[in-house]
């Protein structure tokens, strides 16, 4: 009994002794972060990344290169909001006859973080550790036969067949320049067993080992992430910190912004930047993004049934408000003419009253289903830059109700839905794309028998002429010719495929209204060393 | 008593055992495949990159090989490697159960000071107004969704009247110090740095507050109903009949008969608690078990799964080994043979 009194007691005065300190200290925090958020130095950045490693030889991660472009560099990397590779540690390349052979000239004095001098010997172990390491990275440089170093200044790239998109695939982490002699040291190899002897993961987690604005010093995974300014880079860094917050939950991200506790709110959707009062200590930036929407209809007749009649696909085509998307997708959003995003060569865009319900009807009554028919729409609980498939899913079933189809949306966890669209089980679906790299070869993917087509179960032999002209336009080099050859494939899927392209999403996320240098660019988010708070 | 204990402690490993059994069949007979969850397009479709994911993670095994390897490494205390992060399971788990430790504590402490007080108020005040507002507070707590609760408290008092800081653990411009236990409260007040104690302290009023208040409302309802049963029983007539004051007869008979029961509504509260900590830390930004868990779980990362179920169910019976304990200490009716 009197121990139980005891306990009540203990408890009693330990609550009034947490409320005494902690009205003491409420006047400390408010003091101490008011103090921190006077100082233009450091920029403190909100997201709910997907980081699983920061070596770049082994991630493919979307928040990736958010990471590598602060702190490491590639020959060609992409600059501000476009998808144009720009010269970085190299100055130039030129490529031989045969279209294999590629050879770049060096930035000459550069010197890496650590203070050692990039060499083209650093290049070489880089391209061949990726290659070698045979993880998710190591898919983007399949592509390369051999790397060498003729001289310090040099390096020569040989590809095993010609590739129009290989500048593109330069600018990802894949390619992004180590510091061998570091990396070495700490157990990294780039020797072909490199996939089971190679320990610098760990290591690379930690610490960066590039020549990126900025050096990590600090990573704890999925808690945050401290940046500083890497003394050796030669161009202007405008913050010297940078300090990332892990915040999952979207609507906290904006609510810390708009409390000043976060500078940008990067992991937000179109929904949550609408509560963003105009005028506030928080501004909203739209830019658009390379990820396009789209359904499946597969091909297969058993697994299709309905939707695998190509009359069908295209009366879908015609039934869909794509204004109505674009509205949904917010502001930014565009609509391409079908499998080339907005960005890329020779891209075409599809006019906003393309739907034509008479039209859609008409087919449907060629195709023999006048009276309709009833379809299950697989729409995984997930999203598109912050829009839901679901939420798409029911734009779609409202609009092909019009044509009498009978869509019943089915959801499922993303995991299993990919599962099967990667085995080309599904019969109808939502799906995304988000390309891997910035260039129209990732975008042939959707052509019969590659990997979307495949998923659709289209067969090379439903289109050779689309076979053709993508076996083209992977090794065309003359980007005038490449444009025509995008844009006669364009016209052919937007007739004639599996495929129902919807929109190309905008991606919404808000900053300090204070806060200059904000370009958005798919490939790497933020170029972090350009961010400045203005007093 | 010490038998009872080594009693409990056998049946643990067992039940580990169980849980580990149970979680990796479970987890296996998702229909997903990890392969696909943590590869991208492109290297999906690359064969030699398929054949080194699956040969460092021991996908290439058979099912029953791998749960055998598992077990192995189980027995000598390792838990595996996530395929997700990178690192040790029990590497993960170390760094992220401080954190869940500190707040489920502080959530516990507010749960049952709150909940013992409200219910002892609303059974003395049975059926005046401050009863009816105690009552559908508790009803509340137990009935309204976590997740929606931390969302409208955050709003509230983070963003409208802005008493109370915004998500995580420490503010947003400072880093997190390392060392240490982890319990930052705790350290803070080791290293003498009041400024940080302070920041920790109000940054874990409002999470700790939405995660404690469905154990507060259990506590409240079990308190009250306790002390009513109490008040009507022979021995307080008696007390009352010998002339002692009401606040006597409850302080010094009532309430510590109580509370008895109240120990074991705490201690199902407290496992609730665990529960509850997936959508309370994705929504405070809280780097704790419960977002690792949530992690593992969309990746398909087998061994962390595991880990953090095993960690769980170890948590479990602890907690149920020192309620028992506490029972027999502190009501001698209860024996343990």
């Amino acid at each position: 009994m009197k121990k139980i009194i005891l306990l009540a007691i203990t408890l009693l005065v330990s609550l009034s002794l947490i409320a005494c300190s902690e009205k003491e200290e409420s006047g400390q925090t408010t003091s101490s972060s008011s103090s921190s958020n006077g100082s233009q130095d450091t920029i403190v950045i909100g997201v709910a990344s997907d980081w699983k490693t920061l070596d770049p030889a082994r991630a493919y991660e979307v928040f990736g290169n958010f990471y590598f472009y602060a702190t490491y560099e590639n020959l060609y990397m992409l600059e501000g909001s476009e998808l144009i590779p720009k010269p970085a540690l190299a100055k130039e390349y030129s490529v031989d006859e045969s279209g294999l052979v590629y050879t770049f000239k060096l930035v000459e004095g550069r010197k890496f973080a650590s203070g050692n001098p990039i060499t083209a010997n650093d290049v070489v172990f880089s391209f061949n550790r990726t290659m070698n390491i045979k993880d998710n990275a190591s898919a983007l440089a399949e592509g390369v036969e051999k790397v060498e170093a003729p001289d310090e200044n040099t390096v020569v790239v040989t590809l095993k067949e010609q590739d129009a998109s290989f500048l593109s695939k330069l600018t990802s982490n894949a390619f992004a320049v180590v510091d061998s002699q570091v990396v070495k040291e700490q157990g990294g190899t780039d020797a072909e067993d490199a996939s089971t002897t190679d320990t610098a993961t760990a290591y690379l987690d930690g610490t960066s080992a590039g020549s990126g604005p900025y050096v990590l010093t600090k990573w704890t995974q999925n808690t945050e992430m401290v940046l500083e300014k890497n003394p050796n880079y030669p161009g202007t860094v405008n913050a010297s910190k940078i300090i990332i917050k892990e915040i999952p939950d979207p609507n906290t991200q904006i609510q810390a912004l708009e409390k000043g506790e976060i500078d940008v709110a990067l992991s937000v959707g179109p929904d949550q930047v609408k509560t963003i009062k105009e005028g506030g200590n928080a501004k909203v930036v739209s830019s658009p993004t390379s990820t396009i929407s789209f359904l499946l209809m597969n091909n297969s007749p058993e697994i299709g049934k309905e939707m695998s009649d190509p009359l069908v696909q295209q009366a879908v085509r015609y039934a869909l408000d794509y204004e109505g998307f674009k509205q949904l997708a917010g502001d930014g959003a565009l609509l391409p003419m079908s499998f080339v995003q907005d960005g890329f060569v020779g891209a075409q865009s599809r006019a906003d009253n393309y739907q034509n319900i008479e039209k859609a009807k008409e087919l449907m009554k060629e195709a023999g289903f006048e009276n309709g028919f009833t379809v299950p729409l697989i729409a995984a609980n997930y999203d598109s830059e912050g829009l839901s498939w679901v939420t798409i899913a029911e734009k779609v079933k409202e609009d092909l109700s019009k044509i009498n189809i009978n869509v019943e949306i089915q959801t499922g966890d993303v995991g299993v839905v990919i599962e099967d669209y990667r085995n080309g089980k599904t019969p109808f679906l939502v799906m995304h794309w988000s390309p891997d790299y910035y260039d129209l070869s990732n975008q042939l993917a959707f052509i019969p028998g590659d990997i979307v087509g495949t998923r659709a179960n289209w067969d090379p032999s439903a289109n050779p002429e689309l076979v053709a002209l993508a076996e083209q336009a992977k090794v065309e080099i003359d980007e005038a010719k490449r444009a025509e050859l995008s844009g006669k494939m364009q016209e052919i899927i937007a007739e004639n495929s599996p495929y129902a392209f919807l929109v190309q999403h905008p991606k919404s996320f808000a900053v300090s209204a204070n806060l200059e240098g904000v370009a958005y660019n798919d490939l790497f988010k933020l170029s972090l060393k350009d961010l400045k708070l203005s007093k | 008593m010490l038998r009872f204990i080594g009693r409990r402690l056998i049946f643990l490993l067992f039940l580990l055992f169980g849980v580990a059994l149970f979680v990796f069949i479970l987890s296996h007979l998702v229909p997903s495949d990890p392969v696909a969850a943590n590869l991208s397009q492109s290297a999906m479709n690359n064969p030699e990159i398929v054949a080194a994911f699956k040969e460092k993670w021991g996908l290439d095994k058979s099912l029953f090989s791998q749960f055998i390897l598992y077990f192995q490494h189980l027995l000598t205390g390792d838990l595996g490697t996530s395929i997700r992060t990178g690192r040790p399971v029990m590497e993960d788990l170390m760094q992220f159960f401080p954190a869940t430790l500190e707040l489920s504590i502080v959530a516990m402490v507010i749960a049952l000071v709150l909940g013992i007080l409200f219910g002892v108020i609303s059974a003395i005040f049975r059926n005046k107004p401050v009863d009816h507002i105690i009552r559908t507070l508790s009803i509340s707590g137990v009935s309204v969704p976590s997740f929606w609760f931390a969302l409208i408290m955050l709003n509230i008092f983070s963003s409208v009247i802005g008493i109370t800081p915004g998500p995580g653990r420490i503010d947003a411009r400072s880093t997190t110090p390392e060392g240490g236990t982890g319990l930052l409260l705790l350290d803070s007040l080791l290293n003498g740095d009041f400024q940080l104690l302070g920041d920790v302290a109000m940054h874990l009023i409002l999470p700790a507050t939405v995660l404690g208040f469905f154990t507060m409302g259990l506590i409240a309802r079990q308190t009250r109903s306790n002390l009513l049963e109490v008040m009507s029983m022979d021995y307080i007539r008696t007390a009352r009949s010998k002339g002692l004051k009401e606040s006597g007869i409850i302080v010094g008979h009532a309430i510590s008969n109580s509370l008895i029961p109240v120990i074991t509504v705490a201690g199902i509260g407290f496992c609730n608690l665990l529960g509850g900590m997936v959508l309370v830390e994705n929504i405070f930004a809280w780097p704790g078990i419960g977002q690792y868990a949530y992690l593992s779980a969309v990746s398909l990362d087998f061994p962390a799964i595991c880990g953090v179920s095993l960690l769980i169910a170890f948590i479990y019976v602890v907690i149920n080994l020192l309620i028992d304990i506490l029972y027999g200490i502190i009501d001698p009716r209860v024996r343990y043979r």
